[in-house]
């Protein structure tokens, strides 16, 4: 019944989320057609594409043709070049996602020990090692750790490329080894946030009665932490998880334009410079439709963890 | 040799001594009562005995089991004495339980870890375990998480984990403090039947005298941290050395003194119009669809209640949780609107739910916890003027507040002052001047004292009665107390799942009581005589 | 009755050795808070050098040379003039993006709290999906509907985290509307409004005020980021984000260029962010003590 109901949920956000990104396009000023062809354009071109793309519909009706043509899999043609936007933003998802996943991976990696170290060291020297690092990592902007990595190990070092992306197909070790610094820079930054949220979590969940119960039953306090701490403590660590892949797809928007990566996000910007607007609309939907996704996942990954959600 | 020998424990914090210079033996199948009201240091002597006080607190002096240090042992070999030697059970099990592990891989832990079981034969010792202490369909039980028993079944299965290993010694720390009565009655005989069957010694602590009085062979009484009393259990009551446990003997309700029931004089009939008229009152609340073909399941908080209640009395509202009484009395004061069925309070429809300002003047009411009915943001001063300045109550709103502080006893000058300055007995003061400044009628106390120390429950209600004479009140008062319901109120309605199931003057209700549910309720109360877990009544 | 209880007025004890840290986290969040503000005040009435003088004589120009403390960027202009400037837009970001949020986010976090039920349902509804739409991607809508800068900018990230405050907000309210202190205010005949503003936003201030330093942080990173890719700021205003997509193509060559305005971004992020973890523990000792 619960899945039911937040799958339902889901597919509300994505109509809501589609009404935002086709509304914002639509409502606010300007209109497309003059930006597409400049101010100069005489009114009679203006009125002819305008007609061509259908902006002289009212605007309910573009978006009903939009959302129904965008749910079956087709975003649009792009007005720039004319090529269906759908498969662009497939070979473009190919780059963005590994990266995302690669960076959430290391993140993974890096702040689950740390989290849970520093807060079994809680007010001893390692915590305040971790305490202090994990705060200069938050003040780092992703993009600029990307630009001293490339400096460091690109330029300076050569162990990396400093840009560009050879393709799956072209060469798959060329393409992993491309999305090392990337993900590193991403990683940096993720890492210092949800190093502070495991440790708080360890931290609250180690001051629970049933871990002195625990104890009381002669378990030490690593014991304690281990079998009973940990799986309680996963579940608000999931919940910034969740959150946080939002943000890091948002990074991964910036860090392309970096290392200059063919992903979503760079055809987003390069959207944007050529005024395609039904380019940019169809990849800002399919980036939310991911995030509403995982969204879902979170959910129903939690009810795995935590039976009290299971029962009702 | 005793089993437990402690020699001058001295716990502290910083240079704060929190439990000082006290000294105790337990021998082997002995069953001691530790006494104390909050901040006596109870508690912390328990832990101390564990080896389990927090970081910032040290103790001192010598604890020995078996002749054995326990104080100053190495952690890994402390380690070896807790759950096997030394086991305890504590207040809250459902805080105290792991809520993602099943019941049963919890009891079983100790046994694999000192018994070096494999998972099975340490899960089917698990299930005898639940069995023993008294847990239906034990199997079946063993797969469910805490949150799926009921707060009786979490505390027998607490039990059944702290007799897992056969220990020399439990402790409990106020075992049945958060439950029910007649939960309470079947938990501690639980407990009392399984120490006296291993011939396990037993720490009890508690607040509470008659529970003392029932579970054990003899007591200590702690006092800021310091032992004032000790002896047999029945000579400490009954002589009374010290003023302080003379006090606390004092303070037991005569109810819970001894199960031959005193005889209360019935006052007069009410007779008059009725000020609060109850007709036939349900309040449903839904829950939300388990699944799409079914309706939404409802939960009938009251179902088809009528009372009156008239000028001048006091009138008592028992029930165990879960029975509706809070609920009854949000709906009196235009809180909570009825599902179906009215609510008059001096002539003022206060189902319809609107136009409640003229109630606002005729009915206020005291909460439970003194903690959280006082904004911690305003200052004693601004929260009782709060009522007359909502009301648009014109006068001398200083004067006012002045005069109402006057009469609960606080200083005039505290006006100033935050609520968190002030002990729990003193905020609960502040309340029922709070909710005595519009001038009410009617005051509606949901558990007023229920949250306070056993001597200042004895003062508040002594408090109220004066003032119900002083301000010339009508009075519901709401507990699960029967003990304190039947010291203070006239009549009486005992409410169970929702409905009525017995009313009447507390003296014939609670002291001849008509229905079997009331007299269970009567039976389970705890008595300084200790005659409550006789086998008869100790029923599950 | 012989047992009036002692009339002790007393300090809840506090919590010692979170002391000489917590202390410390404030003092230097505050101080670099101080400067960076400063910094931009005197950047109204002097600095160095114009900001935007170009100079084709003084290209690339090392740190010191030519009285240049950090040196000079590609098309000579004067780099710590333009840092010094740009801390204005880095502030004027962070103020006005969270006010946008917390003018629109409590009211509907706490109208959430208070109406329960259907508002509370559409409420949140409503900003879950507003969350899922990243500060950055919302601006690249927002950009290309209109146009670039610091006001497009300012506005999508102030109404990206509008679901953040509305959720703490709502969060933190709730607890303090199921208190009874709330319940009584009732039965004296306060409205929920009333409630609101005098019963519940005091005590839940500190919740907030930590939570809006964190957002006054993200807030001039998302600016950062948006004026890096060429969206946010635009020329001729400075930006510490512009400032570094200018340095991008020399960087190889002058990575100077990209480390000044990096660490101006850093310095003035971490500031705010001890800040608010100082303000965190002076106002909530529950947080960091360790009761167990």
């Amino acid at each position: 019944m619960y899945v039911i109901r937040r799958i339902g949920v889901f597919l509300f956000s994505l109509i809501l989320a589609s009404m935002l990104v086709f509304g914002v396009m639509s409502i606010l000023p300007g209109d497309p057609a003059i930006v597409i062809l400049g101010t100069r354009a005489t009114p009679e071109a203006v009125e002819s594409l305008r007609q061509e793309l259908g902006l002289d519909r009212p605007i309910p009706v573009q978006y009903a043709d939009w959302f129904s043509d965008a749910i079956r899999g087709d975003l649009g043609e792009s007005v720039f070049t004319g090529k269906a936007i759908a498969p662009q933003v497939v070979d473009r998802l190919k780059v963005t996602v590994p990266l995302a996943v690669f960076a959430l991976t290391l993140t993974m990696l890096i702040s689950f020990p740390l989290g849970v170290f520093a807060a079994s060291r809680h007010r001893q020297a390692g915590d305040a090692v971790v305490s202090v690092v994990s705060q200069l990592g938050l003040a780092v902007p992703a993009f600029w750790a990307g630009l001293m990595l490339v400096t460091l190990f690109a330029v300076r070092l050569r162990w990396f490329p400093a840009s560009g992306f050879p393709g799956w197909g072209e060469s798959f070790f060329g393409s992993v080894e491309a999305l090392i610094l990337p993900a590193i820079a991403l990683a940096i930054v993720q890492s210092a946030i949800i190093t502070r949220y495991v440790r708080s979590a360890v931290l609250e969940t180690l001051r629970e009665e049933y871990i002195r119960t625990a104890r009381s039953k002669g378990l030490t306090q690593s014991q304690a932490l281990w079998r009973h701490g940990l799986r309680n403590a996963s579940i608000p660590v999931l919940t910034i998880l969740g959150l946080q892949f939002g943000a890091l797809l948002a990074g991964t928007v910036v860090i392309e334009s970096v290392f200059v990566l063919p992903g979503l996000g760079k055809m987003l910007l390069d959207g944007i410079s050529r005024r395609d607007l039904p380019l940019v609309q169809g990849g800002a939907f399919v980036i939310v439709g991911i995030i509403l996704l995982i969204n879902l996942a979170v959910d129903l990954t939690y009810r795995l963890l935590d039976p009290r959600l299971r029962s009702h | 040799m005793s089993l437990l020998d402690v020699q001058n424990l001295t716990v502290s914090h910083g240079g704060l001594a929190l439990v000082n210079d006290i000294s105790f033996t337990v021998e082997r199948g002995q069953r001691l009562g530790i006494i104390g009201e909050s901040g006596s240091g109870k508690t912390l002597t328990a832990l101390a005995i564990l080896g389990l006080l927090a970081d910032n607190l040290s103790a001192r002096g010598s604890i020995t089991l078996d002749g054995r240090p326990l104080l100053g042992l190495d952690e890994e070999s402390m380690c070896a004495v807790r759950g096997d030697n030394i086991s305890m059970i504590f207040q809250e099990p459902m805080t105290a339980l792991n809520p993602v592990m099943r019941i049963g891989r919890q009891v079983a832990e100790p046994l694999r870890l000192h018994r070096d079981l494999d998972t099975d034969a340490a899960m089917s010792l698990a299930v005898e375990l639940l069995d023993s202490v008294g847990i239906e369909h034990p199997e079946r039980r063993a797969r469910s998480y805490p949150h799926e028993l009921s707060g009786g079944q979490r505390q027998r299965a607490m039990i059944a984990m702290a007799l897992a290993c056969g220990p020399d010694l439990v402790i409990a720390d106020e075992p049945t403090t958060a439950l029910d009565v007649t939960v309470q009655a079947q938990v501690l005989s639980v407990l009392r039947d399984q120490v006296l069957a291993h011939h396990t010694a037993l720490i009890l602590i508690t607040h509470d005298l008659p529970v003392v009085a029932s579970m054990t062979d003899k007591v200590i009484v702690l006092r800021d941290g310091e032992i004032v009393d000790r002896g047999p259990t029945g000579t400490v009551f009954d002589g009374a050395s010290s003023t302080y446990t003379a006090e606390l003997v004092a303070a037991v309700p005569p109810m819970s003194r001894s199960s031959i029931a005193e005889a209360k004089p019935e006052g007069d009939a009410p007779a008059g119009t009725p000020l609060v008229e109850v007709r036939d009152v349900h309040r449903q609340y839904k829950l939300r669809r388990t699944s799409l073909f079914e309706t939404r399941p409802v939960i009938k908080a009251l179902d088809g209640v009528s009372v009156d209640i008239y000028p001048g009395e006091t009138f008592g509202i028992v029930g165990e949780s879960g029975s509706g009484k809070s609920t009854l009395a949000r709906l009196i004061v235009g809180l909570d609107r009825p599902t179906s069925g009215e609510v008059h309070v001096d002539g003022i429809d206060v189902s319809a739910g609107h136009s409640l300002r003229p109630l606002r003047d005729v009915a206020q009411m005291v909460f439970q916890d003194p903690m959280g009915s006082l904004d911690p943001r305003m200052r004693v001063g601004e929260v009782i003027a709060e009522p007359l300045r909502s009301l648009g109550i014109a006068g001398d709103h200083p004067a006012r507040v002045a005069g109402l502080l006057e009469a609960v006893s606080l200083p005039t000058d505290v006006v100033d002052r935050y609520p968190h300055e002030f002990s729990g007995g003193q905020r609960q003061r502040i309340a029922i001047a709070r909710a005595l400044a519009p001038g009410p009628r009617l005051l509606v106390a949901d558990e007023p004292v229920s949250a306070l120390d056993m001597s200042v429950q004895t003062v508040t209600l002594e408090l109220l009665r004066e003032l119900k004479e002083q301000f010339d009140l009508t009075m519901i008062f709401i507990s699960h107390d029967l003990s304190v319901v039947h010291e203070i109120c006239e009549r009486v309605i005992v409410l169970e799942h929702g409905r009525i199931v017995e009313r009447g003057a507390v003296g014939t209700v609670f002291g001849s009581p008509k229905e079997p549910y009331t007299r269970t309720l009567v039976e389970a109360i705890p008595r300084l005589d200790g005659s409550f877990l006789t086998p008869s009544s100790a029923a599950r | 009755m012989s047992m009036q209880e002692p009339l002790l007025i007393h300090e809840p004890p506090k919590p010692e050795q979170r002391g000489r840290w917590r202390r410390l986290n404030f003092v230097v969040g505050l101080s670099i808070v101080l400067g960076v503000v400063a910094t931009a005040l005197v950047s109204f009435l002097w600095t160095p050098f114009d900001p935007e003088l170009v100079a084709a004589d003084k290209r690339l120009l090392g740190m010191g040379e030519r009285g240049h403390p950090l040196g000079t960027d590609q098309f000579g202009r004067d780099l710590l003039s333009q840092i010094m400037v740009g801390s204005q837009t880095a502030l004027f970001v962070g103020i006005l993006a969270v006010t946008i949020s917390i003018l629109i986010g409590i009211p509907l976090g706490g109208l959430a709290a208070a109406r329960r039920g259907w508002v509370e349902d559409v409420v949140m509804r409503f900003s879950d999906v507003i969350y899922a739409f990243p500060p950055v991607l919302l601006a690249i809508l927002l950009v290309a509907a209109v146009s670039p800068g610091t006001a497009s900018a300012m506005v999508a990230i102030g109404i990206a985290y509008i679901p953040i405050v509305a959720r703490v907000t709502r969060g933190a309210s709730l607890s303090i509307f199921e208190r009874d202190f709330v319940a009584a205010a009732r039965t004296y005949g306060r409205g929920k409004t009333f409630i609101f503003i005098r019963h519940v936003l005091p005590n839940i201030a500190s919740v907030l005020i930590v939570q809006m330093t964190i957002l006054f942080s993200l807030a001039i990173l998302a600016e950062a980021a948006l004026s890096f890719l060429g969206i946010g700021t635009q020329p001729p205003t400075p930006s510490w984000g512009r400032s570094l997509r200018d340095a991008q193509t020399f960087v190889q060559i002058t990575p100077r260029l990209a480390i000044w305005p990096g660490f101006a971004i850093a310095l003035t992020v971490l500031g705010f962010n001890l800040l608010g973890d100082g303000v965190r523990d002076a106002l909530d000792p529950r947080l960091e003590s360790s009761r167990s």
